[in-house]
């Protein structure tokens, strides 16, 4: 990985750095159990670069490296980091078409996917996916086989499965982003309605980060106070479905951003950085995000099926999953979703 | 108020406003009366003396504040005796609009739909624009709807009400209470990368958005406010309407002409002066104490065109110049020395492009001037290799368009940096484009704006730093001031 700094093609002479600065006498040379901590991101799309941009701007990570399949797009958006050097802490930035770059990394991000063709099925889409993944993840395996890693693209729950195969990890070090930025879109529009801090509101979508998602409106609640029984006391809006209404709308978010401005980039990238901290930094805090669901909620133990749930992260991963009460209709609705689930992974040619 | 003809906002005559004048049920009501017996309401004071002006200013300040407080509580007759005349329910309206909620959301509060009558029999032109741009306002704030749509999909609008109530005798917000605002013209890469390091930084309680296109405006305005459980709250509007605007700290520009291939430069700045003859205005005429930031290029004219556009004292327009031009130096300086960044001092000055002028004589890295110990080596010097160096930062910009199509990232954290340098009142030595006659032998007679390290703060340009040139440097700079010039001379301004 050769110096960024191009002063020496330019006739800088190399041992500048000796005549300006000398270490003091007898140094120790730098402990080997000296640990930097290291964040990969595959894919430099708009979604990889929001996530590695707010990374940096939120100054998680010692080291960045950036890997995508297109070298002169990938050098651009490196350079385009680096540039910035004067108003951030110092990080290193590396990018590379190979994945060497990215060894011994803490988390390794996927945000690399195939596009849907207009027309396709999802099935064939997954198998496009999956012929993808079977590129990227097992050299990341190989090259930082402590890593957690994190899966962003899309459809990300039976991406995050094939992740998990394709590693050979162990469950709780393979995550997927989920719905973690759909509750952040729920939570939103309800703290925009009551006038509260988002951070005030407690909601949680749970499931399959898609049409089947399961809102979890009997466990809502707005500074520590569950306010299901205030909204449907009314009863209109029991009976017209409004509860219904305002999931839909927080799945199809999503949709009215990318038509109005060809993509999604902003809220993903803070989403993810968000679950990175916890990560990095073994904050225990809870996440939904896409995890091995066998054994939790009824979904049966023998169905290797990958949904969201609440789930407490930290330094190993996924630590544990919280035990929330569902309601009937709640967990009928999450294991719906898990056969939904389960039924395509059946299919994929793994 | 008889001869008044009643219209609502939007400009159609209404017989009555339909709104039900209730019985004040609420603490909130009963606060508001006791306001209006301290404000003696029924009065007719006429004050004389040196703080006449500033206490009728007070007091109609008082008056807006207690009137807004009437509207939201729809008492229509406590707001019909609030007023006096039809002017100053007008300028309550405006100034409600500017201070409540409404802004907040960018648009109107449906509570508030069928805003009370507003009387048009009014004298002078000066009125009816405001007139002219309320309703415009809320027409367009009928297309940016308020985010939140629950109201639509059947939430009860008074849910709030039901879960959060204020304590007894509350006081309204007071009106000297002040807000952050930042406005961002131009939803481009460029644009978007600034008000999102802003927001990150969290830098602003208010960010607004301004692009000719309303459905890529209103994405990035959405992709923006689905982070909310990851960010302070910070209040983020969208609008094509410069209304949107209103009240801003700081005005940043970014929106620009593009380059067509072949086109000549002095072709490209007439395009972007007729831009700015759109943009710059309004800016000016919502926010007139506001600081410009010109990020848009060539930089340097373009800043010197806002200047004049706008009539704003020159410490109030700066333009980002050559600031990430220096991080980008101070960048291959420090990468090649091993150091942090932040603790190489280097400047390059002057315009924002080929002509731009590294101080070689005043790097210093941890406080040592190392110049010396470059020169040391004779046959660097003659191969001009600083020069190639300074060619090398000049190139990098282009390079990275040539790569990734476009630059975004680095200026992104360039303009936040300016940005809490001047919000926060920082008093930090920055290289930026400003109104540099009189300063390193620049003709005084000559307005022509390039970059100069200067000291940045709350008022925008503190002061120029006071550098020691070398007299090759000096001679560049000098060249560099004589080409802006002659290119300002030929533009149409």
């Amino acid at each position: 990985m050769k110096k960024v700094s191009s002063l020496s093609q330019l006739g800088f002479a190399d041992d500048i750095h000796r005549t300006l600065f000398r270490p003091i006498q007898q140094s120790a040379a730098p402990s080997p159990t000296q640990r930097r901590t290291k964040i990969s991101v595959i894919g430099a799309g708009n979604v990889g670069m929001a996530i590695a941009q707010t990374i940096l701007t939120q100054d998680l990570t010692d080291e960045l490296a950036l890997v995508d399949a297109k070298p002169d797009k990938l050098q651009g958006e490196m350079l385009d980091l680096q540039h910035a050097a004067a108003f951030l802490p110092r990080t290193r930035i590396l990018a590379s078409p190979d994945y060497a770059v990215t060894a011994n990394s803490d988390i390794c991000i996927i945000t690399a996917g195939a596009r849907q063709i207009p027309g396709e099925t999802r099935l064939n889409l997954l198998q496009r996916n999956l012929a993808l993944f079977k590129e990227i993840v097992p050299p990341l395996a190989r090259y930082s086989p402590g890593t957690l890693l994190l899966v962003v693209s899309n459809p990300v729950d039976v991406l995050t499965y094939i992740a998990w195969k394709l590693s050979g990890f162990p469950p709780n070090r393979v995550i997927g982003s989920g719905t973690n930025l759909d509750s952040s879109r729920f939570r939103f529009l309800l703290a925009d309605h009551l006038e509260v801090n988002a951070q005030d509101v407690q909601a949680y979508m749970v499931g399959e980060h898609g049409d089947s998602s399961v809102a979890l409106w009997s466990s809502m609640s707005v500074g520590g106070v569950p306010i299901l029984s205030q909204l449907t006391n009314d009863k209109a809006v029991v009976e017209q479905g409004v509860l219904e209404k305002i999931r839909k709308a927080v799945v199809e978010s999503a949709y009215e951003v990318i038509r109005l401005k060809g993509y999604t980039s902003w809220a993903i990238g803070y989403s993810v950085a968000n679950l990175a901290r916890s990560l990095l930094r073994d904050q225990h805090s809870i996440h939904p995000v896409s995890l091995l669901a066998k054994g939790f909620y009824g979904i049966p133990d023998d169905r290797e099926v990958f949904l969201s749930l609440p789930a407490q992260l930290g330094r190993s991963g996924i630590l544990s999953v919280a035990n929330i009460h569902l309601s009937d209709e709640e967990a009928a609705r999450l294991r719906r979703s898990a056969n939904t689930l389960w039924e395509l992974q059946q299919k994929l040619d793994l | 108020m008889d001869d008044a003809q009643h219209v609502s906002l939007d400009g159609s005559a209404e017989a009555h406003c339909g709104l039900e004048v209730d019985e004040p049920v609420d603490e909130g009501a009963a606060g508001l009366l006791g306001w209006l017996a301290r404000l003696g309401v029924d009065e007719a004071v006429e004050d004389v003396g040196a703080h006449a002006e500033l206490k009728s200013k007070r007091r109609r300040q008082e008056k807006a504040w207690v009137a807004s407080w009437a509207v939201k509580l729809w008492h229509v007759s406590l707001v019909e005796s609030i007023v006096g005349n039809p002017r100053e329910l007008l300028w309550i309206c405006a100034l409600f609009e500017r201070h409540t909620q409404l802004r907040s959301h960018g648009c109107f509060d449906p509570k508030l739909t069928s805003f009370p009558f507003l009387p048009i029999k009014w004298a002078s032109a000066g009125a009816k624009a405001d007139h002219r741009s309320l309703a415009s306002i809320r027409s367009q704030s009928e297309k940016m709807k308020k985010v939140s749509s629950l109201a639509e999909l059947g939430f009860a609008d008074d849910v709030h009400r039901a879960l959060f109530r204020p304590i007894q005798q509350a006081e309204p917000p007071s009106p000297t209470k002040r807000h952050t605002k930042i406005s961002v013209i131009g939803a481009g890469n460029v644009g978007m990368a600034i008000a999102q390091t802003i927001l990150t930084q969290d830098l602003t309680d208010e960010l607004a958005l301004v692009d000719a296109k309303p459905d890529k405006l209103r994405g990035e305005m959405l992709d923006l406010q689905h982070a909310a459980a990851f960010l302070p709250r910070t209040r983020i509007l969208a609008s094509p309407d410069y209304a949107v605007t209103v009240d801003s700290d700081i005005c940043i520009i970014t929106a620009g002409a593009r380059q067509i291939p072949g086109e000549t430069r002095l072709n490209l700045l007439q395009r972007n002066l007729s831009l700015f003859k759109e943009i710059v205005p309004p800016l000016a005429r919502y926010s007139p104490g506001t600081l410009l930031l010109v990020v848009s290029n060539p930089v340097d004219v373009l800043t010197y065109i806002a200047w004049k556009l706008s009539g704003f004292p020159p410490n109030r327009v700066i333009g980002s110049g050559t600031n990430l031009d220096s991080s980008r130096f101070r960048f291959l300086l420090a990468d090649h020395l091993e150091v942090n960044a932040q603790d190489v001092q280097a400047y390059m000055v002057g315009e924002h492009g080929d002509s731009s002028v590294a101080l070689w004589s005043s790097i210093s890295v941890g406080g040592v001037p190392i110049l010396s110990q470059f020169t040391k080596d004779v046959a660097a010097i003659e191969q001009g290799v600083l020069e190639r160096i300074r060619k090398a930062v000049v190139d990098s910009a282009y390079e990275v368009i040539r790569l990734k199509g476009y630059t975004s990232w680095a200026i992104g954290y360039s303009v936040a940096s300016l940005a809490r340098s001047l919000l926060r009142d920082q008093h930090r030595i920055h290289p930026v484009s400003l109104l540099a006659n009189g300063f390193y032998g620049i003709p005084d007679d000559r307005d022509v704006f390039l970059s100069l390290p200067a000291q940045l703060g709350r008022s925008g340009i503190l002061t120029v730093a006071n550098i020691q040139l070398t007299d090759e440097e000096a001679g560049r700079l000098r060249r560099s001031a004589d080409a802006l010039w002659d290119l300002q001379q030929k533009l149409d301004l």
